[in-house]
């Protein structure tokens, strides 16, 4: 299988006028299209950051990045974000879903900077709720459902573009063991299913050990694979 | 001091904030502190104008006779024949102010030079404190026998003269349309919104030929505007009705129509009408409606603000009241620390207010004469009256401002203000 | 939009100071700008006469108590003089043409009649007030001043060379000359004015291009009427109206003139007292009226509520996307461009200056419909207007409804410009970490 994406030599470093910090350093990592991987390490260990730079959130201090055979790094503002747009899918720890705007509507958010997109919105955002379970809910608010729900509707937008890339940063952080499981149970389906390659950032050993690939990290380097 | 300090360190974590604050607050005392004092100029007694509070004005009469109709300033005739002979006045003057601009010839030859003039007699120096650089007023036998004497301003002076050693031109020939008079005094300058003393160069009116005579067929038309002195204006009001209805009654060919003149400084200087039925109570309706419009709209601002600012504050006043301080005290501690800020952004407005005044706003908003600019004196800007307006205007504004948004958020309770 | 829309919507709470303020706004600069636009359209509208080119020398004569006063001069010898003193102006290298007219009788300048006058056949009820200017016959008047005539009417010089009957005869602007005979030649037809109890009939001599008798007064039904059929040339006091050659400036010209005039032209008693652009005699006329302070005062109350008003938006505006950090980060993260972001938060702001302002017209129509809006100077209540903007209730509510929108429009764009801009510098990973 060819690699979806391809970190070369990727460093992260944080300067203030007295400090430096280094996130991640020299870091070399090659994902596999339609792999399931998830990245574990300790609190601190630049996991995070690591997703936020194949996530094309953030950009390393030196190394290159490749998406899709593209090499992103040193791409404009809004040459990314359009390429976000097309390739990539987010799911936060916090949901980070919109307050005042209702289910529907933060599921179309995508489609709403998809260059050149002609289609209904809409229909697409129903059918990634339908895919999540929650198509009953369109008119909901955010403060009316329960943690999973949220989750849920989280990743009914990461999907409703159609991505080829999912990131999920500690995707089940803040729900139970069974809205937990849930969430789990539709990210296998997406990729299983529908092919998608998804990085996975977690805690959690008994979900890394479901993913295909686990990958180590402390202190900034990888230390296993 | 705690409290400055505590504001201090509120200003410089929240750059953006007071710098809106501030501004939209010196931006209100501005406006205000100019109208104050154009307001001031027009109705308070400012050079040489001090004693507005008894002073009434009669400048238009109206006379009819068949289809024809002649309304202007009044003839001399009229003022010594009718109007000196009221009673309810302590002094009356007339002054001489003719139609078109008139020039001044300098000693050189070179380009005359415009001047205001007005003709005045001796009375006018007791109504109006003009005030003598060098030399002296001329008298009543220099005004009876019709002496060419002139009194001329400073500035006039350093134009025609090119010096400001006042007491040398004691004497010195001054050719006003090519008419020669002799200086006899120089006086500080007014400023030409004050429409009725305002003069460049002041002359008997008695060196005008037929002054007293100007127009045979309308006696009571002319140049010459009437001031009283009064501590009565209403009887004087009365009595002048009166006079107007006696002449009417008396003969038939003529309409004498004088519009409920006199009228006091008030009214005149604030309407710039000179007759009218203006009510005061109505002009102060009007510009108390204004007032509260420039404060209303900033203060929708500053409350916006405050409103954001006391989100922000919500955890430290759940700490404060958990610690024993009551909502009136919280209440009367914001509301200290915005009228500190109201105060930095009054003086900032105050002494913007002055810049502008002194680069000649007043001029822009106010009408006058072309040619002369107004000056600008401290004595008008730093008026007692003025700063203690614009203090009570700051205080206003901050109650206006910070009060509600400041009651609303201390009336959360205290966990959840913690839990914010 | 949808999500603009939806994002006000349910942010209503934190948004209505700012709205209420806007709508105020709204109200106040209404009121305020109606008046500015009003005085200002004034001002701008052609006076009808060239004054680019244009001087006047005002012509006094000495004193009696002058030192150089010149006496027992007769009619015959102040004719002369004053022949030979309009000679000398006549030639003077920068003049192209002069009218000497009695003093204080020129446009926007010293006396002016208001006579009744009545259409059609007299004792016809209908009789209204208009203004009337003096001048004399034989004087160039009209081409000095550069007044067009219309077609079908004598041409300038003719009308300047006409043989007046004082009183009888009269040249009408065009607008007067609507007014009776609408669509009409109005040349050589007769109408009355009323004296008292007489009604006199007067011809009509010739129809000019509309011309205003004084720049801050709207009307441009005017009438000019004769002193004389030819000028008294043994006066003592004359405005002297003067065309300059192409070039000149009357700026210029006016000092330099007035220096020369100093030394060369006094003949007999007749002296030059003042020469003066026309367009600074307007404006001093302007200036003693109070017309540039009354607008100058209600630009600056408009300008002190719009800046206000750019105060407001952008407290409010930082305020809002302070709080909505993360959910930028959130769009951004699904490919919101910076300028998606821009444009996103200056909608918010567009559309609510846009509803506020909806609002606050429509509560200014209900308080119009009722007071009637601003006509400017108060003259403009005696004097016919034909044609114009300012008398059309609803053209006047249109376009100073365009001109408030605008204007609130205007700071609501630079109120939200600052803060949005900064909002989409927020990198999105940082907008993120803010929860």
């Amino acid at each position: 299988m060819s690699n979806i994406i391809t970190l070369k030599d990727i460093s992260k470093v944080y300067r203030t006028k007295t400090i430096e910090t280094t996130a991640l350093s020299h870091v070399n990592l090659d994902v596999a299209a339609g792999e399931f991987l998830s990245i574990m390490g300790p609190s601190g260990c630049g996991k995070s950051t690591l997703l936020n730079i194949m996530g094309l959130l953030d950009t390393p201090t030196s190394g290159t990045v490749e998406i899709d055979g593209k090499i992103v790094t040193g791409m404009k503002d809004s040459e990314l974000s359009r390429f976000r747009n097309a390739t990539l899918g987010f799911i936060f720890q916090s949901f980070h879903l919109i307050n005042t705007l209702n289910v529907i509507d933060n599921v179309t958010i995508p489609l709403m900077y998809r260059h050149g997109f002609k289609g209904n919105a809409r229909k697409l955002a129903m059918e990634a709720l339908e895919k999540v379970g929650l198509s009953h809910r369109t008119n909901h608010m955010p403060g009316q459902l329960s943690g999973g729900q949220m989750q849920r509707v989280a990743i009914a937008r990461a999907i409703v573009g159609n991505p080829q890339i999912i990131l999920a940063d500690e995707p089940c952080g803040n729900l139970d063991s069974k809205m937990g499981a849930e969430v789990m149970d539709i990210l296998h389906r997406l990729n299983k299913e529908d092919g998608r390659t998804i990085v996975m950032v977690t805690h959690n050993e008994a979900q890394a050990e479901e993913t295909d690939r686990t990958v180590h990290f402390f202190d900034g380097r990888q230390v296993t694979d | 001091m705690s409290t400055l300090r505590h504001v201090w360190q509120m200003l410089c974590q929240n750059k953006l904030f007071s710098a809106i604050y501030i501004f939209g607050t010196a931006l209100a005392l501005a406006t205000v502190t100019v109208g104050a004092v154009i307001f001031n100029n027009k109705v308070a007694p400012i050079y040489p104008e001090y004693q507005r509070d008894r002073t009434a004005y009669i400048s238009s009469v109206q006379m009819r006779s068949g289809n024809s109709t002649r309304q202007s300033q009044a003839s001399y005739q009229f003022f010594r024949d009718y109007l000196s002979k009221l009673k309810n006045y302590t002094d009356a003057t007339a002054t001489y102010n003719p139609w078109g601009t008139s020039y001044a010839q300098p000693e050189d030859g070179s380009l005359s030079v415009r001047v205001m003039d007005k003709g005045i007699d001796p009375t006018f120096f007791r109504i109006y404190s003009l005030d003598f650089l060098a030399g002296a007023p001329f008298t009543q036998e220099d005004f009876d026998s019709g002496l060419r004497k002139i009194i001329i301003t400073d500035r006039t002076a350093r134009r025609i003269y090119g010096t400001d050693d006042y007491a040398s031109l004691i004497g010195r020939p001054f050719s006003l349309q090519f008419s020669e008079y002799t200086v006899c005094g120089i006086v500080r300058e007014g400023t030409p919104t004050e429409e009725k003393s305002f003069a460049n160069v002041f002359y008997p009116y008695t060196t005008v030929p037929n002054y007293d005579h100007e127009d045979d067929d309308h006696s009571f038309n002319g140049s010459f505007t009437v001031i009283f002195l009064t501590d009565n204006l209403d009887a004087l009001q009365a009595e002048t009705a009166d006079m107007v209805a006696r002449y009417n009654n008396s003969q038939d060919e003529f309409e004498l129509n004088l519009f409920d003149q006199p009228n006091g400084h008030f009214i005149v200087g604030l309407t710039g009408n000179a007759y009218g039925n203006d009510d005061v109570s109505e002009i102060f309706y009007g510009l108390g409606f204004v007032l509260l419009v420039l404060l209303l709209v900033p203060s929708l601002n500053l409350s916006g603000i405050i409103s954001g600012q006391m989100e922000g504050r919500v955890a430290e006043m759940g700490v404060r009241k958990a610690f024993g301080a009551g909502r009136s005290r919280l209440l009367g501690s914001v509301l200290w620390e915005n009228l500190v800020l109201t105060v930095i952004g009054g003086i900032a407005g105050f002494i913007v207010a002055y810049l502008a005044m002194k680069l000649g706003i007043t001029d822009l908003l106010s009408k006058g004469d072309y040619y002369q600019a107004s000056a600008v004196t401290e004595e008008m800007v730093f008026a007692p009256r003025i700063f203690i307006f614009t203090f009570l205007v700051c205080y206003v504004l901050n109650i206006m401002s910070a009060l509600l948004p400041a009651y609303r958020s201390l009336r959360k309770p205290i966990v959840a203000s913690l839990k914010a | 939009m949808k999500i603009i829309l939806k994002n006000l919507w349910n942010r209503r709470g934190r948004y209505a100071w700012l709205f209420i303020e806007l709508i105020v706004v709204t109200a106040l600069a209404w009121y305020i700008l109606d008046k500015a636009v009003v005085n200002i359209s004034d001002s701008k509208m052609p006076v009808g006469y060239d004054v680019d080119r244009l001087a006047i020398v005002r012509v006094n004569s000495l004193p009696e108590t002058s030192k150089k006063y010149v006496a027992g001069l007769d009619s015959a010898q102040r004719a002369a003089n004053f022949e030979t003193f309009m000679n000398k102006l006549r030639h003077y290298e920068d003049v192209e043409r002069i009218s000497p007219q009695y003093e204080g009788n020129l446009l926007n300048d010293g006396s002016i009649s208001i006579n009744k006058y009545q259409a059609g056949v007299a004792g016809d009820t209908l009789a209204k007030m208009q203004y009337e200017v003096q001048f004399c016959g034989g004087t160039e008047y009209f081409e000095t001043y550069g007044i067009r005539t219309l077609p079908g009417s004598p041409s300038p010089e003719e009308l300047s060379a006409y043989n007046y009957n004082p009183g009888r005869h009269i040249v009408l602007t065009e607008d007067f000359a609507r007014l009776y005979w609408p669509g009409e030649n109005a040349v050589g037809k007769s109408f009355y004015y009323l004296n008292g109890e007489d009604t006199v009939r007067i011809y009509v001599a010739g129809v000019v291009e509309n011309v205003r008798y004084q720049s801050f007064v709207r009307t441009n039904v005017l009438a000019f009427g004769t002193w004389d059929t030819f000028l008294d040339k043994s006066r003592e006091n004359y405005d002297v109206l003067v065309r300059l050659k192409p070039g000149i400036d009357p700026g210029d010209f006016a000092p330099r003139f007035a220096e020369w005039a100093a030394k060369n032209m006094n003949v007999g008693n007749l002296y030059v007292k003042s020469v003066t652009p026309y367009a600074d005699q307007i404006y001093e006329i302007e200036y003693s009226r109070g017309i540039p302070a009354n607008r100058n005062s209600q630009l600056a109350l408009a300008a002190f509520f719009l800046i206000n008003l750019i105060l407001g938006v952008t407290g409010s505006f930082f305020l809002q996307t302070r709080r909505r950090t993360a959910e930028m980060g959130v769009h951004r993260s699904f490919g919101a461009t910076r300028s998606h972001i821009v444009r996103m938060l200056m909608g918010e702001g567009v559309i609510l200056a846009t509803v506020a302002f909806i609002i606050g017209d429509f509560i200014m129509l209900q308080v119009l419909l009722k007071t009637g809006l601003d006509n400017g100077n108060n003259l403009n209540n005696m004097f016919d207007t034909i044609n114009n903007w300012v008398g059309n209730f609803w053209q006047h509510f249109a376009v100073i409804s365009a001109v408030v929108y605008a204007c609130i429009l205007l700071c609501v764009l630079i109120g939200t410009f600052l803060p949005a801009w900064q909002a989409s510098r927020v990198r999105p990973v940082d907008a993120l970490r803010d929860e």
